[in-house]
């Protein structure tokens, strides 16, 4: 098992001593702003200059749809967050090129035809204003465009409370449709749920709205949303600055057993823009009962927003720990743990405060 | 490489299964398994059904086919359908015996092009 948290030796300077304060703010600017790169034997590097009282920003990179991306390097004017270089011990995880990234203070993971990243993904990590340096590498070696879009929030602190408009996409799943939808029962569980594990770390979804779709998304062929499909139904995405979710019935990419997959996040964060490649979570009906001491819906769509959102899973099936510190107390009952099951709901102040700075977040 | 806490600890995931595993942890894991796929919920069944397979264990197709949860006859039905022709009577009788939305998705596991190609690639 490798200790993630301080894996930069001597890059102390990027951590805040203690946590920082959270505050009730009024006001919660989000800040666009957009690059086209050129993407050189698969290197592109990114400039940017960030502004006092940014308190966190996302990076969604869009590329060739054929090609993998991955944010190798990210350096702040304290260090250097996301590193590219690895140690034998985190190489040997089998992770391989992505190991570095991986294990950095604030973690990197790839994506196919872009990738994503929100910094802080641990809230100890200072955004401070000045210059910041990003390298995003490609599979593909010729050159090519890239686009990266940089959302910034501003604040006068870290929010205490933020709120996320969510769109409730239905295929037609179990008999979810709009016209119903309030008084449809396990679809109430699960909103109900979802406000549950959300509204202790000052998260609430509002408004929130419900969308029929084509029932043809009802069974959905790639777990990555990364073919013609899944696209389609990424685009079907109807909240602007906020959250997509997707109830289909199954996925089915081609396995003999079918349910074994409760729900996907496009990305690790999530794209709040609507109708974008990372734009959205999908959580299936038939991963469970509908009888509720059976029923992981609820705790299925809260654990793929949390993906969303920027957390990663406490703690992987492969024994990864992930890079926030306050996330190992006993008993794990984390939302984010890899497990899924009955009463795995918590989720911890540090973890509290990284969705809180996504930027799907607005002023309560 | 990875180090897999238990296969057991796997039913109770919701992220993509890995495709293949050790053969002592399959050995290991294979009672265990077997006992969550008579007892346990929906998805850790589905779970452990899935390993098994991916384990190369056989399964109690037979029976599973008659489970009282259709997304269990579903997938047993999926795993009795594997290699056969488009043109095998058992395809008809997994849709009589399958809820309808149940239905689409033999429907769509009959036409789909990867499977028929192992099955004409076996069975010429």
């Amino acid at each position: 098992m490798l200790c993630l948290y301080l894996a930069c030796s001597g890059q102390d300077d990027i951590y805040h001593d203690e946590l920082p304060k959270a505050v009730a703010v009024e006001r919660i600017e989000r800040i666009e702003t957009v690059q086209r790169l050129t993407s050189s034997s698969g290197i592109a590097e990114l400039v940017f200059d960030l502004p006092a009282q940014t308190q966190s920003f996302a990076l969604f990179v869009e590329g060739d749809p054929q090609a993998e991306y991955l944010i190798t390097q990210l350096e702040s004017p304290d260090g250097v967050l996301v590193r590219a270089e690895a140690t034998d011990e985190e190489i040997s995880s089998g992770l391989g090129a992505a190991a570095g990234p991986f294990f950095s203070a604030n973690r990197s993971v790839g994506d196919h035809a872009g990738t994503s990243l929100l910094v802080p993904n641990d809230p100890m990590i200072k955004v401070t204003a000045g210059s910041w340096r990003a390298t995003i590498q490609s599979t593909r070696s010729q050159d090519h465009t890239i686009t990266v879009s940089r959302m910034e929030q501003r604040a006068q602190g870290r929010p205490s409370a933020v709120r996320i408009p969510l769109s409730i996409h239905l295929t037609g799943a179990e008999g979810m449709r709009s016209e119903a939808a309030s008084e449809h029962a396990r679809l109430r569980r699960a909103q109900n749920q979802l406000e549950s594990v959300f509204s202790p770390i000052g998260i609430t979804f509002s408004p929130i709205t419900y969308v029929d779709i084509s029932d043809d998304y009802q069974v959905i062929e790639d777990i990555e949303l990364n073919d013609a499909q899944g696209l389609e139904l990424l685009a079907q995405g109807s909240a602007e600055q906020g959250l997509n979710v997707f109830i289909i019935e199954r996925f089915d990419s081609g396995d003999e057993i079918l349910g074994t997959i409760g729900g996907v996040s496009a990305a690790i964060p999530g794209d709040p823009r609507s109708k974008q490649r990372f734009a959205g979570v999908v959580v299936a009906t038939s991963f469970s009962e509908d009888e509720p001491s059976r029923d992981l819906l609820g705790l299925t769509m809260a654990h793929e927003i949390g993906h969303f959102l920027g957390l990663f899973h406490t703690t992987e099936a492969a024994g990864f720990l992930d890079n926030i510190s306050d996330t190992q107390e006993e008993p794990q009952r984390n939302l984010m743990h890899h497990l899924s099951q009955q009463g795995f709901d918590q989720l911890t102040e540090h973890q509290g405060m990284v969705v809180r700075g996504h930027p799907a977040g607005a002023a309560p | 490489m990875t180090m897999l806490l238990s296969l057991v600890l796997l039913v109770d995931g919701h992220h993509a299964l890995p495709t293949n595993f050790p053969a002592s942890s399959c050995a290991a894991s294979e009672r265990p398994l077997r006992s969550i796929m008579s007892t346990g919920h929906r998805r850790q069944r589905l779970r452990a059904m899935a390993v098994l397979r991916r384990c190369y264990f056989t399964l109690p197709i037979a029976q599973l086919r008659l489970d009282s949860d259709p997304e269990i006859r579903l997938s047993a039905w999926r795993v009795a359908l594997a290699d056969k022709a488009p043109n095998d009577p058992m395809w008809n009788l997994a849709l009589e015996s399958l809820p309808l939305r149940h239905g689409r998705s033999i429907l769509s596991w009959r036409l789909d092009s990867k499977r028929l190609q192992s099955v004409l690639v076996e069975r010429p």
